[in-house]
């Protein structure tokens, strides 16, 4: 009976992190903290990092990193805020997904047909990204005024749930549908597991391994534009320390770095605890300049807490 | 045809990065249209990449032992920041010392937590990139610095020499090379970091002492990058918060430059102050012919690239 009560605690222990902090919240902030604005924009964070973290979580389940995510993000909001004044909605988000995609499978085709470790390589293509981004913007930061864009971070479903929500929402159904339904979702674990036995039991390891970057980099294309469509500008630096937070948040998750373990479900919902942690933090106006300490030590201590069964 | 194949492929092997230093200086003056080989230039160039030298020494070390610091550019930005802080209460010589101290205390926690969990070094070295990143924040108060100490007092006892100005960074960065340079290829603890990034286990059992090495190779990445700091304000007086971030991918595309083998085991400073000076090299060539940093970033990034490609290939 204790045995079952650990195991169902593991499982649930990202939902139970996230329950002491909202508890936290609204014992000792209730109206700084649950206030409808500050709960929209919690929500509205939570899926742009939520939407990047499980990008950064399939690599990792492919036993890969990707650093490039923030400039990526960066990219793809800097492009669309080019496109949108002379082409338009359709093109402005399309065109920026298509290329971040692009950019992740090179990633895939560096680690993979290159044999370069993958650390190297998307830093690499983190400092490529960021001058294709900087040539864009010239370095500046180029303004969004397309009504129906800047409405995007607007809208709500029942005014208290906004559409940034129901995306992050879609894509993790997608997934999850993916996971348990086609056979990539059991490859995808398998190469992570043991690449060698994937290898030989037929598994593509190679074409799965790039299209998983491929996938990742559209996963960040999306939380670009929607960061973008929140501020309303699109800036190559956006982006800037999203690589950090959605790894930490996959991490969080209990995504190993070992590769072959962890749900993408409970990333996401790491990426929300981590979300609502800076709220928290923010609502009992500590120095925002803390953040970073906070986060490097949830970083190494996940890390530390999940090696142990290494 | 093999054996020519071979022959050449075993002399680009040895003498990968003569052959790389003097392609990117060829193109460098071409593409700066001759303004970059000029003497006054030359010695510009070397001087600043006086920070980012030292840096890349640290750098090495860490990489050669199997490891990676991701933790160099913001070490530099905690370094800046701590001079200011201590220097309220304790004079530019006292917050100098100061900063050294915390910078190769936070080098030695990552050796530290490197060295006795599981942790691989990417994770902890992110996690100190954040936390120094915060450090330098919270210590500067968030406000912009300035430190002209450094130049005011150092700059006068070098304007007889010929270099002027650019002396002191440069000889620093010699010193720097040297004491490295011994470090690695004429101590122990220099054979050791080779045993442990070639084959760790192996290292371990024939009495290597792992983790004390790994300790000290991380704690001098941290040292370095405080040296850096103080050229940096040297050269440039004021700074923000943070600033320094660069330094990580320049400091990483100069030891893989240099030849140091990504997986670790391999490389040698003499090689990885070819990566620096290639880097500087290119960089000071790119601002000549007036291509916008934003961009010359993204031509880092390709030439970073195609030099690991390289080197993944020729190792087949």
């Amino acid at each position: 009976m204790t045995r079952r009560l650990g195991s169902v605690f593991r499982e649930l222990d990202v939902v139970v992190i996230l329950g002491v902090l909202l508890v936290v919240a609204a014992v000792f902030k209730a109206s700084t903290f649950y206030n409808l604005s500050n709960l929209f924009t919690v929500l509205e964070l939570s899926a742009v990092l939520g939407i990047a973290t499980l990008g950064e979580a399939l690599v990792l389940i492919v036993k890969g990193v990707d650093v490039s995510v923030g400039a990526q993000m960066g990219l793809a909001g800097t492009l669309s805020a080019y496109l949108i004044p002379n082409f338009g909605m359709a093109p402005a988000i399309l065109i920026p997904l298509v290329v971040c995609g692009l950019l992740g499978l090179s990633n895939g085709i560096l680690v993979e047909k290159g044999r370069i470790p993958p650390l190297v390589a998307t830093i690499g293509m983190m400092w490529v990204v960021g001058g294709l981004a900087g040539s864009i913007s010239n370095g500046r930061l180029i303004p969004i005024e397309n009504q129906s864009f800047q409405e995007i971070a607007l809208g709500s479903v029942f005014t208290a749930v906004p559409l940034f929500f129901v995306g992050l929402f879609l894509v993790g159904v997608v997934a999850y549908f993916v996971r348990l339904n086609f056979s990539i979702g059991r490859h995808v674990y398998a190469i992570g597991g043991d690449e060698e036995a994937a290898y030989y039991s037929a598994i593509p390891v190679a074409k799965i391994r790039i299209v998983i970057y491929g996938v990742a980099g559209v996963l960040y294309g999306i939380a670009g534009l929607l960061m973008a469509s929140y501020v309303r500008s699109g800036m190559p630096a956006f982006g800037k320390g999203y690589e950090f937070k959605a790894i930490t948040a996959a991490v969080l998750g209990g995504i190993a770095l070992t590769g072959g373990q962890g749900n993408i479900i409970k990333a996401i919902v790491g990426a929300v605890i981590l979300i609502v942690l800076y709220g928290v933090i923010t609502a009992f106006a500590i120095s925002p300049y803390i953040q970073g300490i906070v986060q490097g030590c949830i970083l190494v201590g996940a890390v530390y807490y999940a090696s142990r069964n290494y | 045809m093999q054996v020519a194949i071979t022959k050449a492929r075993e002399g680009l092997q040895r003498y990968n990065q003569l052959v790389l230093l003097a392609v990117v200086l060829f193109i460098a003056a071409v593409i700066s249209r001759g303004i970059f080989v000029r003497p006054g230039n030359l010695i510009l160039v070397i001087a600043s990449a006086s920070a980012f030298g030292l840096i890349s020494f640290g750098q090495a070390l860490v990489v050669i032992s199997g490891g990676f610091d991701l933790s160099v550019g913001s070490l530099v930005a905690m370094s800046i920041s701590a001079i200011v802080y201590f220097r309220s209460d304790f004079g530019i010589i006292g917050g100098t010392i100061a900063a050294l101290v915390i910078a190769v205390g936070a080098g030695l926690i990552s050796g530290f937590v490197v060295s006795r969990t599981k942790i691989p070094p990417f994770i902890v070295t992110l996690g100190m990139l954040s936390i120094a990143d915060s450090m330098s924040w919270i210590l500067a108060a968030g406000q912009p610095i300035t430190v002209p100490e450094f130049n005011d007092n150092i700059a006068p006892l070098f304007s007889s020499l010929p270099l002027g100005q650019n002396a002191f960074p440069i000889i620093v960065l010699v010193v720097g090379f040297v004491v490295a340079s011994l470090l690695l290829h004429r101590s122990k603890w220099g054979r050791y970091i080779y045993a442990i990034g070639d084959n760790e286990a192996a290292a371990s059992i024939a009495g290597v002492p792992v983790r004390r090495t790994k300790l000290l190779a991380y704690g001098m990445s941290g040292l370095l990058c405080s040296v850096a700091a103080i050229i940096y304000l040297y050269q440039n007086i004021s700074a923000t918060p943070g600033e320094g971030a660069d330094y990580l991918l320049l400091s990483f595309a100069a030891t893989m430059f240099g030849g140091v083998y990504m997986y670790g085991g391999e490389g040698t400073i003499p090689g990885v102050l070819v990566g620096v000076l290639c880097l500087a090299s290119v960089t000071s060539a790119l601002t000549i012919a007036g291509i916008p940093p934003s961009i010359y970033q993204g031509v880092l990034g390709v030439i970073v690239l195609a030099v690991v490609l390289f080197q993944a290939r020729i190792r087949r």
